[in-house]
């Protein structure tokens, strides 16, 4: 019978950690993305015009989208470390993996 | 015949030797690869072809036909919605596309209902999905149907049925015929024809508008709640942030998202998918929703909101140019009815036959998964010969049902291992049926119209916990293939 502790004693796989990694960065950055796209459209206002458009849309719409689509390029890079994909490390590589 | 239609005709014409090329390919398939070919295109995908499976599957007539379609009904206020969206392939990829990459080398998954199957071990399960899968997706690609056939009929000026027969034609040859592989490479072309459509949409409109001042005022003058972040309170905060959950948060449970996660080569692939996957989907929302939103300034009486962007295309620049614009519009939605295509088909003809029958022969699997193909999308163009004004409302009522059904089961699946498949079943049955009643008899209950996807995905999640507390965990055999490090027995 099993009596092994489940959980505790389970010989876990360290690319599962790094996969938890990723998802809980990725929820923080779009939670900040969120908060600062709603945060700012809500409070200002109309006017004043910013080349043309309303300072909201300038703001809310345009320079936080930009701002955090250059962000994630690093972000994507820099915190989601290489891992193998296959158990085998000499097709680590990816191609012909069967 | 007007330039418009001449070049986009060449572009047509290029998909479909691109279709017939791949049709080729996956024939000289030896038969007993042909799934893993089919489905998965071998599971080699690189960075940026990823990067256009997942956004040019999510983004859909969504983002090329809705988008500014909403932005000119409603103003600046979608623009601020619709930016909710830029972060997709980020949401998909990071949460769950590692395990999903491992998981699925070690079994052998190769459609979005075998990861199911390993994790739960659960025939009802695959079942019930399958038919959920299908029921919700088949709306959402009929909308794709609707907003191709409102680019052919403001292009060439023949009407809706005969436009929705002609550019239903296109996505046919190339989806049914080539599977994913068909699908990669003809997303490639798409996806450059896409971007480019885009921005030349955005710098004409601009221009005859006579820019950003013009056209602001002139929007002023006609409704100013169409300059404000909630429409003058139509779509407040809560609102919106239920739309960010919806098209982000919750997209781990969109069924033709996970392809991207199936089909990646490595994890070089999934950082590049990631990042171009961001750039990719702000190219493609915020020029085409501010578009929208300064056409009406242009054009403010367009009785179908919908029709805006060919709108443009044909009016505010030279024709030639508005052919390749509309050639994008089309290839957007091509691309998601392409892996929406691939997803019913898989589930269908490989998982529900397997459950049902037994072992299926390779040969058997291939015709049914061709036919199962073929209906589907005859089905579809049916469903779009109702021709509805706002295709957007029945995009967010398919994705928010298929969430429903899925979002819990897959990610609390993946990262806890618990779970087991009576807490995913019971999350799958909860999460539909309050779905299904949010919609219609409890319509009225939902304050600031908040989306009812936001409470069903929520509240399916918490009977999935629930349900896991309350029965024992899954066998050691899922925990070691989904955790364990890997030892082949």
């Amino acid at each position: 019978m099993a009596k092994k502790k489940k959980g505790s004693n389970f010989p876990e796989d360290a690319r599962f950690s790094t996969a938890k990694k990723a998802f809980v960065i990725s929820w923080i950055f779009y939670s900040i993305y969120v908060l600062l796209v709603m945060g700012f459209s809500y409070i200002l206002g109309i006017k004043p015009l910013v080349l043309g458009l309303p300072l909201w849309i300038m703001v809310g719409c345009i320079l936080i989208p930009v701002i955090f689509v250059v962000a994630l390029v690093f972000i994507a890079e820099k915190f989601i470390p290489d891992v193998p994909l296959t158990d085998k490390p000499e097709d680590s590589h990816g191609n012909k993996a069967q | 015949m007007n330039p418009a239609i001449i070049s986009f005709s060449i572009y047509t014409l290029i998909l479909i030797s691109i279709g017939i090329w791949s049709y080729k390919i996956v024939e000289k398939v030896p038969i007993s690869k042909y799934e893993e070919e089919f489905y998965a295109a071998g599971r080699g995908l690189g960075g940026i072809i990823v990067a256009l499976i997942i956004a040019g599957g999510l983004a859909s007539a969504g983002t090329f036909i809705a988008g500014p379609g909403m932005t000119y009904a409603y103003g600046y206020s979608w623009v601020l919605i619709n930016n909710f969206q830029i972060f997709i392939n980020f949401l998909l990829l990071a949460p769950i596309g590692i395990i999903v990459g491992i998981v699925a080398r070690r079994v052998n998954a190769v459609t979005y209902l075998d990861i199911f199957s390993a994790r739960y071990k659960s025939k009802f399960l695959v079942i019930l999905l399958a038919i959920l899968v299908t029921i919700f997706l088949l709306p959402y690609m009929s909308t794709q149907f609707v907003g191709a056939a409102r680019v052919i009929s403001q292009m060439t000026g023949l009407d809706y049925l005969l436009s929705l027969g002609l550019g239903s034609l296109v996505v046919l040859v190339y989806s049914v015929l080539g599977g994913m592989r068909g699908t990669s490479l003809a997303t490639l072309v798409q996806g450059i024809v896409i971007t480019a459509g885009s921005i030349i949409l955005f710098m004409a409109t601009v221009k005859f508008a006579g820019g950003f001042q013009k056209s602001t005022m002139a929007l002023m003058s006609q409704n100013l709640n169409l300059l404000s972040p909630t429409m003058g309170g139509k779509f407040p905060p809560l609102f919106a942030f239920s739309i960010a959950a919806l098209t982000s948060y919750f997209v781990v449970g969109m069924p033709h998202a996970m392809l991207g996660a199936l089909t990646y080569k490595n994890t070089r692939a999934l950082k590049r998918g990631i990042w171009m996957g961001g750039i990719l989907v702000f190219l493609w929302t915020l020029p085409l929703c501010m578009a929208g939103a300064i056409g009406r300034a242009i054009k403010p009486d367009l009785r179908v909101p919908d029709e805006i962007g060919p709108w443009l295309a044909m009016h505010v620049m030279p024709q030639s140019l508005g052919g390749i614009v509309l050639a994008g519009i089309v290839a957007g939605i091509q691309t998601t009815v392409a892996a929406m295509a691939i997803i019913i088909t898989s589930s269908i003809a490989k998982n529900l036959l397997k459950e049902l029958k037994g072992s299926v022969s390779n040969i058997t699997a291939k015709t049914v998964s061709r036919i199962t193909m073929g209906i589907c999308l005859a089905i579809a163009i049916a469903l779009a010969l109702t021709q509805p004004r706002l295709i957007q409302w029945i995009i967010f009522f398919s994705i928010g049902g298929l969430e429903s059904a899925t979002f819990g089961p897959i990610l609390l699946g993946l990262l806890w291992k618990r779970g087991n498949k009576w807490s995913a079943i019971a999350s799958v049955l909860w999460g539909t049926v309050i779905y299904a009643l949010l919609n219609t008899v409890w319509k009225g209950f939902l304050p600031w119209r908040v989306h009812p996807s936001l409470i069903s995905v929520i509240s399916a999640c918490l009977v999935y916990i629930l349900v896991t507390l309350l029965t024992p965990p899954p066998s050691k055999e899922i925990t070691e293939i989904f955790w364990g490090k890997w030892r082949r027995v």
